[in-house]
């Protein structure tokens, strides 16, 4: 885990990129031929760094690059000046939930847009535009805003295919920029395959969520399925919603027509299939444990991108935290969003390594935070400096430090969480019953019993509306 | 001053609270805040104030920078003015005291919002209800009970000052106790200076004594030595009898009796006295014990304890409460009224929101509602 790490030269908040570390080539020994015959060596493909954009940056469940992109694009230039004449190939991931083919097409489609992005191709934009391909990724009114948006075109009318070539255009070299924020691509014959195939055989494939970073446990999995809301499964899984670059050896070369990966475009996984290690069923099983690639090394169902990311920095399950932060004006989830949140408030965000983020907080107040794991990050809004540190867990709810975390998270002030109730925590668990429709008793059971926990009914509220 | 948070994926910031200014004994300028939970309509706590006064009340700073340069604003000045900070510049402070006037009640009450804001945001919200002033006389008659062959003495309680402190916790709720003077009589009942409340009926003691110079259009109040009658194990201090009760039980007027103390015990601290007649004008207004629970199935919590209308008027024990003693709660003082009493004594808070899962709530436009019906309390 730590050498991974070590070898992340930059990091954003949605994505990051590193050297591999190198590989030697066992020597080659050459025996000599007894008759007209030849002996044919063939150097393995070796990858020498890669490129990460996190889920983050796409629309959700939609292949639309949002504009927070050119962070990583400037990443991305800086990496290919240090490997100019490495090769480059696009893998696009999704997380394992829904199926293999609606997957490959999503994952397919992510990987298409950061190609025509990088290449300039407005034509492959179009595509994804017009075409959702049967999948819930619908570009539509919100990217045309968005672009216009982002390029501070405030015209409303709606767009044709020859009006898009031009936004389209715009909006690549507005965020696909070097760290001068000068325009910023990488031609198609600059790619592994060369750009030779029309589909884009060896520069680009979508990997369905065969090649996930992580893999919850069972007991993991069967929470989440059980919860109706999908938002903090989601959240987990954003690790593995992500596109890869890997840059290869100089001078490495494919014949496209024996590259094991199905085009971008192929909604087949049967070539897929393929390559997977003979023990595929159970990598992709949610197994007793929780999983990651960059400890467990079997998460990957495809030997062939296992290969190939061997020791790669840009794997690792754990190099990025997302957390909510929602200003309130009042405590707990009643009202409306635009009631109960602070919403389209300035703030700033600092996080130690990357640039300082300006933004609106959302119509609920929520101060979206993604930051590599280990950063300090301070939250500057309404004249107070946040200092906010992600926590991996939680005290256990049979506690009553467990309950006064609960009560913090949702707003209430408890007072300190140090498990010792006073009147601080006494009033907020009141005001967690009224206004929940719960009897006001203030949870006898644990008044008669100071030093115990909370009641189970308490307790079952609690994780009703936090999910934890 | 920055503000250190920890988060576990979601972590919900509430920067201020709105709560009492003061944590001693009521006051005419120091109004309760029902911050009893963040439920429709008014999401936020709520604090009254009788129109023509000016009341103040503490913002708090739980989650914010003092020097984080905040203004109070009312949504409406024609109902509610900020008469301190007059420009609504808060102080750079963790507590910030701010005073509000009440302008107009309309024909009984309008409800506006302070708000807190930082620029242009708005961080907090207090609702603001002003109340028009409606004036109940109360008629207090100090009773000397001869009984058992001998002579009474006069109740001990300083009228004139209990009657103050009641006019402050019902002075919050627009509701002016008008004081009559006081008038002085003695009766005769079974035992010397002590009125038996059994039987509670038209032919008790209770009763007759309220039907002993009865003034009309006033709550009459009877201040007398001690109440006999309670069930083994308790002391009764106070009745509050409405006009409903009265005809239920066959007695001839509605009023309130309060006692001096009980066998053993007798009432030192002005406030306590006031706390069990504005108590028992609670009940002469309709209002019911909270949730009507009686003793010994009272109910426990912290708020009730700060209701004016819990049944209990004191726990037994000394701070800190010990849990449970005699199954009594709350473990904790939180009534706002301070220690200084030392026994632990109910609250003054007469309740501004309705929770929905309670059957007996909105205290404030319950008894409002009653002075104002044709009948009247009385």
């Amino acid at each position: 885990m730590s050498d991974s790490t070590s070898l992340v030269n930059t990091s954003t908040a949605g994505g990051l990129t590193g050297d591999h570390p190198p590989k030697t080539l066992p020597p080659v020994l050459v025996a000599p031929a007894t008759a007209d015959e030849k002996n044919l060596y063939k150097d393995p493909l070796i990858t020498v760094a890669c490129w990460r954009m996190d889920d983050i940056r796409f629309e959700f469940d939609s292949s639309f690059v949002g504009p927070d992109a050119a962070e990583e694009f400037k990443l991305l230039a800086v990496l290919r000046k240090k490997h100019p004449k490495a090769p480059l190939s696009i893998f696009g991931h999704a997380d394992p939930v829904g199926d293999d083919i609606y997957n490959k097409k999503l994952s397919g489609r992510r990987a298409r847009a950061i190609y025509g992005l990088l290449t300039r191709d407005t034509g492959m934009w179009e595509e994804l535009f017009s075409d959702s391909e049967g999948i819930n990724d619908k570009w539509g009114d919100n990217a045309i805003s968005r672009m216009r948006s982002t390029l501070g075109i405030t015209d409303t009318t709606p767009t044709t295919a020859g009006t898009r070539v031009t936004l389209f255009q715009q909006y690549m070299e507005k965020i696909c920029i070097d760290i001068d924020n000068k325009p910023f691509q990488v031609p198609k014959g600059e790619f592994l395959g060369k750009g030779a195939s029309a589909s884009g055989i060896g520069d680009m494939q979508g990997c369905s969520e065969f090649n996930p970073v992580l893999m919850f446990s069972k007991a993991e999995n069967d929470k989440f399925a059980a919860d109706k809301d999908k938002t903090a499964r989601n959240s987990e899984n954003a690790p593995n919603r992500r596109v890869l670059i890997l840059f290869f050896k100089p001078g490495s070369h494919i014949d496209i027509g024996k590259w094991p990966c199905p085009s971008a475009r192929d909604a087949s996984i049967a070539k897929c299939r393929a390559r997977f290690w003979s023990d595929f069923a159970k990598r992709r099983q949610f197994q007793a444990l929780h999983r990651e690639a960059d400890q467990t090394h079997d998460t990957f169902a495809c030997r062939f991108y296992d290969r190939l990311t061997s020791g790669s920095p840009c794997e690792g399950a754990k190099k990025i935290v997302t957390f909510k932060v929602i200003f309130q004006r009042f405590p707990g989830l009643g009202g409306k969003d635009e009631e109960r949140g602070i919403g389209d408030a300035p703030y700033t965000l600092r996080v130690t390594g990357l640039p300082d983020k300006t933004d609106k907080t959302e119509k609920d107040g929520t101060v979206k935070v993604v930051m590599p794991v280990g950063s300090a990050a301070i939250i500057e809004i309404f004249g107070t400096t946040y200092e906010v540190s992600p926590k991996d867990s939680i005290e256990a709810l049979n506690t009553i430090q467990g309950v006064q975390r609960r009560l913090d998270m949702l707003g209430y002030h408890p007072g300190a969480i140090d498990g010792t109730v006073g009147t601080d925590t006494d009033d907020s668990v009141l005001k967690l019953q009224a206004d929940n429709n719960k009897d006001t008793d203030g949870d006898q059971a644990q008044a008669v019993n100071p030093t115990g926990p909370y009641s189970q009914a308490t307790q079952d509220l609690l994780k009703s509306l936090i999910g934890e | 001053m920055s503000v250190s948070q920890e988060v576990f994926k979601i972590e919900r910031i509430v920067p201020l609270l709105a709560k009492r200014a003061v944590n001693g004994e009521p006051d005419a300028t120091h109004p309760d805040v029902d911050d009893r939970g963040f439920l429709t309509p008014e999401f936020g706590p709520v604090v009254s104030v009788t129109q023509g006064k000016t009341v103040t009340v503490r913002l708090s700073r739980r989650k914010l920078d003092d020097a984080a340069a905040l203004t109070a604003v009312s949504t409406d000045t024609s109902v509610f003015t900020i008469a301190d900070p007059a420009d609504g510049k808060l102080p750079n402070t963790t507590d910030m005291d701010v005073q509000v006037t009440g302008v107009n009640g309309g024909t009984d009450s309008k409800t506006e919002r302070l708000q807190v804001k930082f620029g242009e945001f708005i961080l907090f919200e207090l609702h603001v209800t002003v109340f028009k002033e409606l004036t109940v006389d109360v008629t207090p008659h100090a009773i000397t009970i001869n009984g058992g062959g001998a002579n009474g003495t006069a109740p001990v309680a300083n009228i004139a000052a209990v009657m103050q402190k009641v006019q402050d916790i019902w002075g919050h709720y627009g509701i002016k106790i008008g004081v009559k003077p006081t008038r002085s009589s003695t009766v005769t009942f079974g035992t010397v200076n002590s009125v038996n409340s059994n039987p509670f009926n038209g032919s008790g003691e209770v009763s007759q004594l309220l039907g002993t110079d009865h003034v009309p259009r006033t709550i009459n109040a009877y201040f007398v030595g001690q109440i006999a009658g309670a069930a083994p194990g308790l002391i009764t201090l106070g009745l509050g009898i409405s006009r409903p009760t009265a005809t239920a039980h066959g007695m001839s007027n509605p009023g309130i009796i309060l006692a001096d103390g009980g066998p053993g015990f007798a009432r030192s601290y002005v406030m306590f006295w006031a706390n069990d007649l504005a108590h028992e004008i609670g009940h002469f207004f309709t209002l019911q014990h909270v949730e009507n629970a009686q003793i010994p199935n009272d109910r426990q919590d912290s708020w009730s304890r700060r209701q004016l209308m819990q049944n209990r008027n004191e726990l037994a024990g000394v701070s800190p409460f010990p849990a449970n003693q005699l199954n009594n709660r709350p473990r904790f003082n939180d009534t706002g009224y301070g220690l200084g009493q030392a026994r632990g004594r109910r609250g003054c808070m007469v309740t501004l929101k309705h929770l929905p899962q309670l059957h007996f709530d909105a205290e404030a436009t319950t008894s409002r509602a009653t002075i104002n019906s044709p009948a009247g309390p009385f």
